[in-house]
């Protein structure tokens, strides 16, 4: 018998890092498919490509599915994309709702619109909710630009609704993997604990989206990590969170909750720690709880731009915090960022210098993306950084480096990465 | 950077202008020896333990030793072991598998000039061509064993050299170097060929390899200044 069609088709697009699937959309999905309102009028399904895939193919997989809505999670790395596909999937199927959101559309979300002429609407900030009211305004005929946290057309012009407050229960949001619309991948599958970030660096859009910590319950977490280390013949799996370690209390517990799973083999990788407090005891309950590896910063030792990212630095707790994990066998990623507003070609290099001086297990070299929202966005022009405005917002110039400095300090600190790579033992 | 503590292997280079008459004949010590130097500087580490080393003088591949040498500093806890090489030794890809397998990870090879005809022409006798397979056969060993390796190219800057470096820059790259080294002697007068030194760094720049600049003040360089910055730095014993 074929499956009756319903009555809004919701096609969720995800253009992912290799292998990965959006844990965003698996969010939205989770929620909207729970919305009793939703219930047997919507039919959702989720397409995960990698976001390196040609725009004509990602909209082929997208129109082929005849949908009413599409809707695109978009990050700086995947923007590009979104946008080529949207207006080919725009020509293709005119009378089609296509709805983006995620941290590269939100904070800019009136001039993406104006930019971008086959979107219909952005869902601003946390989307759960907004997504699924918005889908409810469409089956009901209701203007889309009337629903908190969505900007949308109004006739000719662009109008953005109230924001809509961040979720007070995260537990109110099913769990993308528990609901079953997530599957669980070798290597490749996230877990959230919370949201938000102690820090405020100014460079990420972690701390300042979300305002304050909202945690998941514990009894959520355990749920969702009894399902996923539980999966047959999984061996690692991570958390998104930005700060593992959070707390020594919290750390203790996610230990005493993974520790089962962890003598039975699995492991997590590359879980963001703040490694300035992790002492031999922290150590200790990350290998516990079967922790592999960790990344972690500095970004840069140069105290002029630690002072204007609003990042603090101590250099020996780092460096006994790296020797604790070696001790734990724990494997550590450092990271660099070129191109923060006051690091100097100098700073640059003592950053190397000191990375290589802890002798981690990787050097992560990166570039400055100047992201919408962020602090260094809103303070861009007061601290003399020139960026592309086009995704992924590569810093160009700074007050003290120049376009070619930039450039130069990129490929140098990636070569020092790369030689540095080559340890005995290492893979 | 990274600092590699040199074990002298013996004098001279294995690959070296032969119209520059100042610079010797290389020539290879004896390994027990090179053995003894390299006990003596591994012991040298101290607490912080055995450091990275870099073999140079003479042709260290050349040894019967060789594998030898390159376990004694891996069992003794080097992280990082490189050599200074003609890289012909590894166009036996048994040997470069084995010295890769024996911790062999960085190769540093130079070359006089982008093509057979010249460099060889320099060197006084045949040498591109098996410069070229070795850096392929070590490349391809690390491959192989999976595990990442680092090739470097060295280019020793004469006045016989100075016109075709960026061409020179060209080859590392597309043989997949990681940086690459333009070793200038210190009586050079750097202004002078400070053009074809910048042109090299571009061309590196262009090419994704990074090409440092050894015994030149910054100031000569102009837009490429930054090339003064090495990623590997030898350091002698003693020093």
């Amino acid at each position: 018998m074929t499956p009756q069609r319903p009555d809004l088709a919701v096609a969720l697009v995800g253009l992912n890092s290799p292998g990965y699937r959006s844990l965003a959309l698996g969010y939205l999905r989770a929620y909207a498919q729970a919305d009793k309102r939703l219930g047997g009028v919507a039919g959702f399904i989720t397409i995960n490509l990698d976001y390196t895939t040609d725009p004509w193919w990602i909209a082929y997989r997208a129109i082929a599915l005849e949908p009413d809505v599409v809707a695109f999670s978009v990050t700086c790395w995947n923007a590009t994309a979104v946008y080529a596909a949207a207006r080919i999937i725009r020509e293709a199927l005119p009378g089609i709702l296509i709805v983006i959101g995620g941290p590269e559309v939100g904070p800019i979300a009136e001039e993406t619109l104006a930019g971008q002429p086959a979107v219909d609407a952005v869902v601003r900030g946390e989307g759960e909710v907004t997504f699924a009211e918005l889908l409810v305004a469409r089956i009901k005929d209701r203007p889309l630009w009337r629903v908190e946290g969505v900007t949308a057309r109004r006739d000719d012009t662009v109008v953005s609704a109230d924001d809509r407050p961040l979720v007070g229960n995260l537990d109110t949001l099913p769990s993308p993997y528990l609901a079953g619309v997530m599957d669980v991948v070798e290597g490749a599958t996230y877990l959230e604990t919370y949201r938000g970030c102690p820090h405020n660096c100014g460079y990420c859009y972690e701390g300042k989206g979300y305002g304050r910590l909202r945690h998941f319950s514990r009894e959520r977490v355990a749920a969702e990590v009894e399902y996923i280390a539980g999966t047959r013949g999984l061996t690692s799996f991570s958390f998104i969170d930005p700060v593992f370690n959070l707390t020594d209390d919290r750390l203790t517990w996610l230990s005493d909750l993974l520790a089962p799973y962890a003598t039975r083999g699995v492991r997590l990788h590359t879980v963001e720690i703040d490694i300035e407090r992790v002492d031999v005891r922290a150590a200790e309950l990350m290998r516990r709880a079967g922790v592999r590896s960790v990344e972690t910063g500095p970004q840069s030792v140069g105290a002029r731009a630690l002072e204007l990212c609003r990042r603090g630095f101590d250099a020996d707790r780092f460096r006994a915090g790296v020797a604790a994990c070696k001790s734990a066998g724990i494997a550590i990623e450092c990271d660099f960022i070129i191109g923060l507003p006051g690091d100097t070609v100098t700073d640059v290099m003592n950053g190397l210098d000191f990375a290589i001086d802890c002798e981690p297990d990787k050097i992560q070299i990166s570039t400055l993306n100047v992201l919408p929202g962020t602090d260094l966005w809103v303070r861009a022009a007061e601290l003399g950084l020139a960026y592309n405005p086009d995704p992924p917002h590569e810093i160009i110039r700074t007050n003290e480096m120049s376009f070619t400095d930039l450039r130069q300090a990129e490929l140098f600190g990636l070569t020092v990465a790369r030689c540095h790579a080559t340890r005995i033992g290492a893979h | 950077m990274l600092d590699f503590v040199s074990v002298r292997t013996g004098a001279g280079q294995p690959v070296a202008c032969r119209r520059c008459a100042e610079i010797p004949d290389a020539r290879t010590d004896d390994g027990a020896a090179i053995a003894a130097a390299l006990d003596a500087v591994l012991a040298g580490g101290g607490s912080a333990g055995a450091p990275d080393v870099l073999f140079s003088g003479g042709e260290p591949l050349a040894l019967d030793e060789f594998v030898g040498l390159l376990e004694t500093a891996r069992t003794a806890g080097s992280r990082r072991i490189g050599a200074v090489t003609g890289a012909a030794p590894l166009n036996d890809a048994d040997d470069a598998a084995a010295f890769v397998r024996e911790g062999l990870r960085h190769l540093h090879v130079p070359l006089l000039a982008p093509d057979a005809a010249s460099h060889d022409a320099l060197l006084g006798s045949a040498g591109f061509d098996a410069a070229l397979a070795g850096m392929r056969a070590f490349r391809a060993a690390g491959a192989d064993q999976g595990v990442r390796t680092a090739l470097y190219g060295w280019i020793p800057v004469c006045t016989h050299t100075a016109e075709d470096l960026p061409e020179t820059v060209s080859v590392f790259a597309r043989e997949g170097a990681t940086a690459v080294a333009l070793h200038v002697p210190p009586e050079t007068d750097a202004r002078r060929i400070a053009p074809w030194l910048v042109a090299a760094f571009e061309t590196g720049l262009t090419n994704g390899v990074w090409v440092w600049i050894e015994s030149v003040d910054p100031a000569a360089l102009g837009p490429a200044a930054m090339a003064v910055y090495a990623p590997v730095r030898v350091v002698e014993v003693g020093a």
